[in-house]
Formats: C-alpha cells, sequence, structure tokens
C-alpha cells in the first residue's frame, strides 16, 4: 500500500528518497562518484605537469593552422587550413571505410551464411574453412598483408595495366573516370530526396484508401524530380578522363591501395563474423516455417527469401549492432597502413601541439558518437523488425 | 580506521609529489641509480638495438655519455624505444629523462611544449630521394609527386611549408616506422621519400638493391637542427648536458681523445686541458658530478669527433661525411663556450 501511494502520489522528494534507499541505487551513486573523483584528479594532474599552463589547455587550438597533407579527402582540405578541418577529414574518411565494409561484410557474411548451409558438402567445408581462417588471424596482420599485397603485387605507374580506355591499375591505387562535379548534382541529391518523400507519401494515401502503389509508379516519382532539376540545369556532364601527367596519373577518381587495403581487410574480417551471427538466425528460425514454405511449393531460395531471412532480421540485428560497432573501432588500426582516418589526424595533431590529452579526448568523442549513431540506426531497424505483439 | 589509513596514504602521496616538483631531476637521477632514455631501435648508426639486446648509435651514445658523467659508468640506463607518435608524451609524463631521438628543434617545441633542447648536436637539413627513373634532378621538378612521410615529424609539416610556399602540391603517405616508411619507397609506392640526408644514405645502402638507382638531392629543404630535448624546470640537469656537448667539442678541439685521455689527466701541463678533465677547480663538484667527469666521458664515448665517426662517419660502415658537424677549424659548423 505504501509503495503504490509513493509510486503514484508522493511529492517528488519522497519518491527520490525512496529510491536513494535502494542499495542498488546506492552502489551506483557511489560509482559514479568514485569515476568523477578520478576524472577530476586525472585534470589536476594533467593542468599541473610542467610547461602546461591554463592558457595552453582547452580546444582552442583546433581553430590554429594545420600544416600538413593528408593523402587523401571527401572535403577540400590542404595544408594550412584548421585543425578542425582536418579532424573533418578524418571522420569522413573513418565513416567512408566503415561504410564500406559495413556493406559489403554483411553481403560476403551473408553469402557464406548461406554456403554453410548449402547442401553442397564442398561449399560447406569451403565457408567454414573460409571462416576458421580469417576469425582467427589478428586484424592488424591481415591490413598489413593487403597493404603489403596491393603495394608490392600490382605494377608502377609507368607499367599500368588498363583493362578498359581511361581505366589504370597501379600500385599507387586504382583510377578509373569520374564525372567532373557540378553545382546541379547537389541540388539533383535535394530532388532525390524530395522525390523519395513525395513517393513515401503517396504510397501511405493510397495504403490508406486500401490501393497499392505500383513499382513502377513510385519508380516514376521518385525519379522525376532529379531528372528534371538536371535538365533544367542544361543536363551538364562531362566525363574526367584519368592521364598520366609527370609522375602519377591525374583527374578521374582515384581509389588508393591504402583504402581497398582497409575494406578489403575488415570486409574479409568482419565478414567471417557476420557470417556466423546469420548462420545462428537462420538456424534459430524454426523447422516449420520452412516446412510450410516447401508445402507451399515454394523453392528452397524462394523459402530462404519469402520466409527465413526475413524472420532472421529479428534475430540478428543485436549481435550484428555489435559487429558493425567493432568494425567501425576497428578502422582506426589504418594507422598501421597510413590511410588517413581520425587517429592518424589525432596522432599528427598530437605531434604537432603535444595536446594529449585533448587529441585522445577528442578520439574518444568521435567513437563513442559514431558508436551511439551506428546502435541507434539499428535499434530502430531492430524495433520495427520485432514481432507485434498484442 | 580505513579512512584514516586513506587519509594518510593520500597525505603521504601529495608530500612525495610535492618534493619530486622541488627538487632538481639531476638529484632524482641519482638517488634512482638510473637514467632513463627514450631513443628509437631501428636506425643503424643512430638508435639501434641489435640481436644480442645491444643498444648502439648516435643517439644511444649521447645517453650513455650522460650516464658516465653522471655515475661514471656508462651502463647505467635503461632505454626505450619511441616511436615518432609516442616520443613527446613519454617525455611529459615523465617515463623518460632524457630523448635523445633525433629530435629537430624548433621554436614551439622549444617554447609552448615545456621541453628544453641541449645542443644541437647534429646540424643537418631535411632532404629528399627520388627514384631514379622519374628523372627529377631538383625540387622544383617534384609537382604532383606522391611522396613518403614518416608520421608524427617535422619532416611531414616543413614538406607541406616547402610545397605550399613553392605553389607545389604532393600527395603525401604516412608510414608508422622507418621501415615501414623506406618499404614502401622502395616498392614504388611513392615517388620520393623524405627525411634528414644522413638517414636517406644510411636507408640507400642497407634496403636498396642497386643504390645508385636513387638519387638524394644535395641541397636541403629546411634546416635540421637535431638536438637531445628534456622537460623544462630541472636547470642543473640541463646544464650538466649541455655542458658535456659542449665538452666532448672542445676534446676534439684540444686533442683529447678517449685513447690518451688517462694520459693527458695525468701529465699535461695545458690549463685547459686540466681543467677540461677536473685536474685543476672543481667545476664538476659545483655541478653535482664527480671533478673527473668528462675523463669519464670521453673514456665512453670520446671526444665528439670519435663519437661522431664511429656511429655515422669514417669509422662506420655508413660513411656519412661530417659536412657542418665538424670543427670551426675544419671548415664546419661546431663550436663551443669557453671553459673557463
Amino acid at each position: 500500500m505504501k509503495s503504490l501511494a509513493l509510486s503514484l502520489g508522493a511529492p517528488f522528494g519522497g519518491r527520490l528518497a525512496a529510491r536513494l534507499r535502494q542499495r542498488d541505487v546506492q552502489v551506483q551513486i557511489a560509482f559514479v562518484g568514485l569515476v568523477a573523483l578520478v576524472v577530476i584528479s586525472m585534470i589536476h594532474t594533467a593542468s599541473g605537469i610542467e610547461g602546461r599552463d591554463g592558457a595552453q589547455s582547452g580546444f582552442g587550438f583546433l581553430w590554429g593552422r594545420a600544416n600538413f597533407e593528408l593523402g587523401e579527402s571527401l572535403i577540400p582540405y590542404r595544408a594550412g587550413d584548421t585543425y578542425a578541418r582536418a579532424f573533418a577529414v578524418g571522420i569522413l574518411n573513418t565513416l567512408k571505410v566503415a561504410v564500406c565494409g559495413i556493406v559489403l561484410s554483411t553481403l560476403l557474411g551473408l553469402l557464406i551464411a548461406l554456403g554453410q548451409l548449402s547442401p553442397s558438402v564442398l561449399t560447406a567445408r569451403f565457408c567454414r574453412v573460409y571462416i576458421e581462417v580469417f576469425r582467427n588471424m589478428p586484424l592488424l596482420l591481415q591490413l598489413i598483408f593487403w597493404h603489403t599485397f596491393l603495394v608490392r603485387g600490382l605494377p608502377v605507374v609507368r607499367n599500368a595495366l588498363s583493362p578498359l580506355p581511361g581505366v589504370y591499375l597501379t600500385n599507387r591505387g586504382l583510377y578509373i573516370p569520374a564525372i567532373e562535379g557540378h553545382a546541379a548534382y547537389g541540388w539533383m541529391a535535394l530532388a532525390l530526396v524530395a522525390g523519395t518523400a513525395g513517393a513515401v507519401m503517396v504510397a501511405r494515401y493510397l495504403h490508406r484508401h486500401d490501393r497499392a502503389l505500383s513499382g513502377r509508379l513510385r519508380a516514376g516519382i521518385v525519379l522525376a524530380p532529379p531528372l528534371v532539376v538536371f535538365l533544367a540545369f542544361g543536363a551538364p556532364f562531362t566525363v574526367d578522363i584519368p592521364e598520366l601527367a609527370g609522375f602519377n596519373f591525374r583527374g578521374g577518381w582515384t581509389l588508393t591501395p591504402e583504402f581497398a587495403a582497409m575494406v578489403i581487410g575488415l570486409t574479409l574480417y568482419t565478414a567471417a563474423f557476420n557470417a556466423e551471427i546469420i548462420r545462428a538466425g537462420i538456424l534459430g528460425i524454426p523447422k516449420g516455417q520452412s516446412e510450410a514454405g516447401y508445402a507451399l511449393g515454394l523453392h528452397r531460395r524462394q523459402v530462404m527469401r519469402l520466409i527465413v531471412i526475413p524472420q532472421t532480421l529479428r534475430i540478428i540485428t543485436p549481435p550484428m549492432t555489435n559487429s558493425y560497432l567493432n568494425l567501425t573501432k576497428e578502422s582506426s588500426l589504418a594507422v598501421a597502413i597510413g590511410y588517413p582516418e581520425v587517429v592518424r589526424v589525432a596522432n599528427i595533431t598530437l605531434a604537432e601541439t603535444n595536446r594529449a590529452i585533448e587529441c585522445v579526448a577528442l578520439i574518444m568523442i568521435i567513437y563513442l558518437a559514431l558508436s551511439l549513431v551506428i546502435s541507434a540506426l539499428l535499434n530502430l531497424v531492430n524495433a520495427r523488425a520485432q514481432l507485434e505483439q498484442r | 580506521m580505513r579512512l584514516r589509513l586513506l587519509t594518510t596514504m593520500a597525505a603521504a602521496l601529495g608530500l612525495g609529489a610535492s618534493g619530486a616538483m622541488a627538487a632538481d631531476l639531476l638529484d632524482e637521477i641519482k638517488d634512482r641509480g638510473e637514467l632513463s632514455c627514450g631513443t628509437m631501435d631501428y636506425l643503424a648508426g643512430v638508435g639501434f638495438l641489435d640481436d644480442n639486446g645491444n643498444w648502439s648509435g648516435f643517439d644511444v651514445d649521447f645517453c650513455k655519455a650522460a650516464s658516465a658523467a653522471i655515475f661514471g659508468t656508462p651502463d647505467k640506463v635503461t632505454f626505450v624505444a619511441l616511436t615518432g607518435t609516442q616520443m613527446f608524451p613519454s617525455l611529459s609524463s615523465g617515463e623518460i629523462d632524457i630523448l635523445s631521438r633525433s629530435v629537430t628543434e624548433t621554436i614551439s617545441r622549444d617554447t609552448t611544449l615545456g621541453f628544453t633542447f641541449i645542443g644541437p648536436n647534429m646540424l643537418t637539413g631535411q632532404g629528399l630521394m627520388v627514384h631514379k627513373s622519374t628523372g627529377a634532378t631538383d625540387y622544383d621538378q617534384m609537382d604532383g609527386a606522391t611522396i613518403c612521410v614518416l608520421a608524427g615529424t617535422v619532416t611531414e609539416r616543413y614538406l607541406a611549408d616547402y610545397f605550399t610556399a613553392n605553389g607545389m602540391t604532393f600527395t603525401p603517405v604516412a608510414a608508422e616506422s622507418g621501415d615501414q616508411l623506406f618499404s614502401m619507397y622502395f616498392d614504388n609506392r611513392c615517388d620520393a621519400v623524405t627525411m634528414e640526408p644522413p638517414y636517406l644514405a644510411i636507408r640507400r645502402q642497407k634496403m636498396a638493391a642497386t643504390p645508385e638507382d636513387h638519387v638524394i638531392f644535395n641541397d636541403v629543404i629546411a634546416k635540421s637542427y637535431e638536438a637531445p630535448l628534456i622537460r623544462e624546470g630541472s636547470p642543473r640537469f640541463h646544464k650538466l648536458l649541455q655542458w658535456m656537448h659542449y665538452g666532448m667539442v672542445t676534446a676534439e678541439e684540444l686533442g683529447v681523445t678517449s685513447e690518451n685521455v688517462d694520459d693527458m689527466a695525468a701529465r699535461s701541463t695545458d690549463p685547459r686541458v686540466q681543467r677540461l678533465l677536473g685536474v685543476d677547480g672543481n667545476i664538476g663538484e659545483s655541478m653535482g658530478v664527480s671533478n673527473d667527469w668528462m675523463v669519464n666521458v670521453i673514456k665512453a664515448v670520446g671526444n665528439y669527433g670519435e663519437f661522431y665517426d664511429r656511429n655515422l662517419g669514417a669509422n662506420s660502415p655508413l660513411q656519412v661525411p661530417r659536412g657542418l658537424n665538424a670543427l670551426v677549424r675544419d671548415g664546419g659548423a661546431l663550436t663551443a663556450p669557453g671553459w673557463q
């Protein structure tokens, strides 16, 4: 009776007092207090280090000029820009590797998982061996192996392989023609977002009136706005073909061996873990589900695609979240092969400014933020995939 | 009860910390009985750890000399191998007493990081080595080149400065270790590799299949005053190391070598030699070491000329010319204030 009163009607102070009497709450408060104490004493110690006065600490250095170049960048960056911009370049490079790695390792993991469950003994064995080999080798070793393999195994610039005109493969990277940037493309991307939103709204409206939107019409609604924008700008379309100029190929789009080694290494390594997660998910679906599918006359492939895999999502989303988080964090091993991601930027900044505490704190904040965003996104997926129970 | 124990411990820690702050690092090292020296372990002639666990090289010998100056024997040093990105945090955290790792002295490093440089004890510059097949012979032909750099070193910054100042661009490829740096360069991942010319020459000699396929540019794009460094706030330790370097230069000027130092100490009538070797006066004791400290240093590593030639120069397989590191009277830039 008393507890009911507390939880319903008692004033806030009373409820708080009751909460504080609980033993686990006391332990938690004590723990938080202890952590706070350690952090405060660390800050105190750090500020007492000789030569570090108050004016020198803090994140103000981020607006200073960063006099170093970074090998590759998604946004314009040159030596002399701010440290903050260099960090942005690093974060984007980390994201680039993480996104590519997540997509590719999921696809490859799915293939390997299906291969393991395949009736063909040879395929199943091969997939098992793949998993054991890649899962049990240190990732750092794999990254260095791929980087060395790409740098040593591919021809030098002057002997570039050219499988197609305008495409060159060298140990400095893969050079392919690129579409030259134009202001229209930004607007086209916006128009594409608008078109997608429009299609979703139309589909919802029709759904409410018990009608479905046909695939062709949906594609039309999505693609029409960007097409209109493209034509309105006079259809700007120039292809930039890489050419050998001086030392290297210039122009076009470049895939560096550092980036390639990162994506290959992270993909192959993480795919082994993902395959095990997906396999467990598939095996976790009751046999009756696929038997029912076969009874309806569906093929093995159809049963997988239409019945088993959609239900698997429900089981595998939480462990896959973990796997994606690991992949993102492990991208920091890129330091070993010189791919300019955020840890490399932090390391150079540290060497230039000796702001060890600030730089390490920045790395921690950045990875924490990335991890929280990834897990938030996958929690959304998870919430949607769960069985609706009433 | 437990609380009282904790307070006592905290008080003791506080006292200990403030005590250490007040005393000079020199006394702390003498009490500890050992010197901790950060260096590199992969570059023969500079800092190298061989298969038997023996340390050798120019930067290593500086710490051995410091040990000889303080303890009378060169072997009271613990060496810590450091990468470019670890070196400053290791020094500022107190893990090492001396950072002797071919660090380039710059104004910002000297004045804003809380460090003090000793020296310079090596005068060089930043150079480039390119593949001969590129046909490049000078810096102005390097526009658009891919250049291998050692991550976290000042060479990265100087290179960017040079290219910006001359309106050129380059693509850096960063390596975490010297071995990786040069293996990428020799695998043709980069058109060029940047470092101080003596180190480029060492690597070319050791790693290139055909050394003559690689060109080291004659000019340097930046001066590089290399010097060991320590944390700020230990003036006596600083002065000791600084005068140890000057003493080695003075010994070369006066012709005192590791061979004849005992003899000179016993017999020389030259007052300059007598003061240097502590036969006359008590300079050493007033600095906090024994009066014959320079005798110990010279016995351990020799005068500056011997020190250079054994590690890098004429008496080493590397044969790096002394250049600016010769005495002024021999056409170099090396000199020392008077030992009066």
